[in-house]
């Protein structure tokens, strides 16, 4: 019996035009890069659209033969807080998946990079590769700046405390995938 | 260590200096890309003969890229000069020399077959840069592509044209070209960032699976950016700094930048920056020291025989 494979990608979206938007100076420690490049996503920006998004953007890469893989794709979970999510598909589509993310310039009217973190086979591997992205990042932030200025950007980033890891097991039994984890 | 070759500077003039607002966005730029993982970035600076008729005859002024502008990235990324030479003639080559001494890495983008002939055949270049977003301006043989290759001339393409929709199809159609040309060897990928769309920028990994679709194998699309263009930073690099084919690296992460080679050169000849020298700057202090004791014993030796 052939079980049926999927890829679980896990993925981030930058904005790297709130580098220079705000205030000019938010490059020149490597915690300042971070923290703008990480910002929360736009509210308005549902699972639903994002798909859609995809979708779209495989159309219109792959034509008709491109939105045909796109049938069994799903966005597992989405956080506007880190701009982090995970989509499955089905293993033989990968690439073209991975493709038509590669030509994405903007969402929400925002430019913004869809950068693909990790390809997996299983979601707890996408979730633990997750987690210690974040902690990295966060070590990233502390080790370049001084501790007191990086850890104040972060609450007021992640709505008190450093919850990023931990928060994230919780949000996902409610998209209804407990069954996986 | 993961390359990026290309990211355009600001200026098209020699003697113009690059703006407030302008260097701010590079900055932008660099740090988006030290987040996305590359760790040698080289500045791209895009001299088109046409337009610019008149170069400074001091070797020192040659160069408008400062890198002393970025002390930001010290740390972080290391950062290399370029200068692409936009070329329709092949009586535009004659300054190429003078670029070599003062440049890290000396590029052409020939706009016709004549020119990239001449350019493989006589020049010492480190690559030749094609505009992917146009048509080719010449069928691309096996053999012309291949003998550049084979004398360490590699070939370059932007990434940037890919992720432009309105470019995107002639850009896969002559990227194809390129590989069937070199059969998969000595090309060289880069992001060709440009200040105004900070957001045409990727990942590396996201890039090879993109080449993969398009028609590279796995193992050579991550070469594009590691070790292909790895080489053609150290060609550069035995081009102008160094002594007797040896070149300084570092024990982390490969090649180092010139940060230190203009400190060092600072110390000796004030004023002069990014001129030809020699390792010997880079002796150890305590080697220094030894090697001075040594000596002093010898004359000692000397003048008590005497």
């Amino acid at each position: 019996m052939v079980r049926l494979k999927s890829r679980y990608i896990l993925f981030e979206i930058l904005y790297p035009d709130t580098l220079s938007s705000p205030t000019s100076l938010n490059f020149t420690t490597q915690s300042q890069a971070i923290l703008s490049l990480h910002q929360p996503s736009n509210p308005t920006i549902t699972p639903k659209s994002l798909v859609q998004l995809i979708r779209l953007s495989l159309a219109k890469n792959f034509g008709t033969l491109g939105s045909s893989t796109s049938i069994p794709l799903s966005l597992k979970y989405f956080s506007h807080q880190t701009s982090t999510g995970i989509i499955r598909i089905n293993q033989e589509n990968v690439r073209l998946l991975l493709a038509s993310l590669f030509f994405i310039t903007s969402i929400g009217g925002q430019n913004c990079i869809f950068n693909v973190v990790c390809v997996s086979g299983s979601i707890k591997q996408c979730e633990n590769k997750s987690s210690a992205r974040s902690r990295l990042l966060m070590r990233n932030v502390q080790a370049s700046d001084g501790e007191a200025v990086g850890t104040d950007v972060l609450n007021a980033l992640f709505d008190g405390g450093i919850k990023v890891p931990g928060g994230r097991s919780g949000d996902d039994e409610g998209d209804g995938m407990d069954g996986v984890l | 260590m993961i390359c990026d070759l290309n990211v355009i500077y600001p200026v098209t003039d020699f003697t113009t200096r690059i703006t407030e607002k302008d260097l701010t966005k590079l900055k932008c730029g660099l740090s988006t890309l030290e987040q996305l993982g590359y760790t040698h970035v080289a500045l791209n600076f895009r001299y088109s003969p046409q337009l610019v008729k008149k170069i400074p005859n001091n070797v020192n002024e040659l160069n408008p890229i400062d890198v002393t502008q970025l002390q930001e990235f010290k740390e972080r990324l290391k950062i290399f000069t370029r200068i692409t030479v936009i070329a329709n003639d092949t009586s535009q080559f004659q300054h190429i020399a003078k670029f070599q001494q003062v440049f890290d890495l000396v590029t052409i983008e020939p706009t016709n077959e004549k020119v990239l002939q001449t350019a493989i055949s006589n020049l010492d270049l480190d690559l030749i840069s094609m505009d992917m977003a146009n048509r080719l301006p010449c069928y691309m043989k096996h053999k012309t592509v291949c003998s550049a290759v084979e004398k360490g001339i590699y070939f370059e393409f932007k990434y940037n044209d890919l992720i432009n929709s309105s470019t995107r199809s002639m850009t896969i159609s002559n990227i194809k070209q390129l590989i069937r040309a070199s059969r998969s060897r000595g090309m060289v990928c880069s992001s060709g960032l440009d200040i105004d769309h900070l957001h045409f920028v990727r990942s590396y990994h996201d890039v090879v699976n993109l080449l993969c679709v398009i028609g590279l194998d796995n193992a050579r699309a991550s070469q594009l950016f590691k070790d292909w263009s790895s080489k053609v930073l150290l060609n550069g690099r035995l081009r102008v700094k160094s002594f007797k084919q040896t070149v300084v690296i570092s024990g982390d992460d490969g090649l180092i930048d010139n940060r230190l080679e203009t400190s060092v050169s600072a110390e000796s000849k004030p004023g002069v920056s990014n001129t030809k020298m020699d390792a010997s700057g880079y002796t150890h202090e305590k080697r220094k020291l030894d090697l001075l004791e040594r000596e002093k014993a010898k004359l000692e030796a000397k003048k008590q025989k005497l």
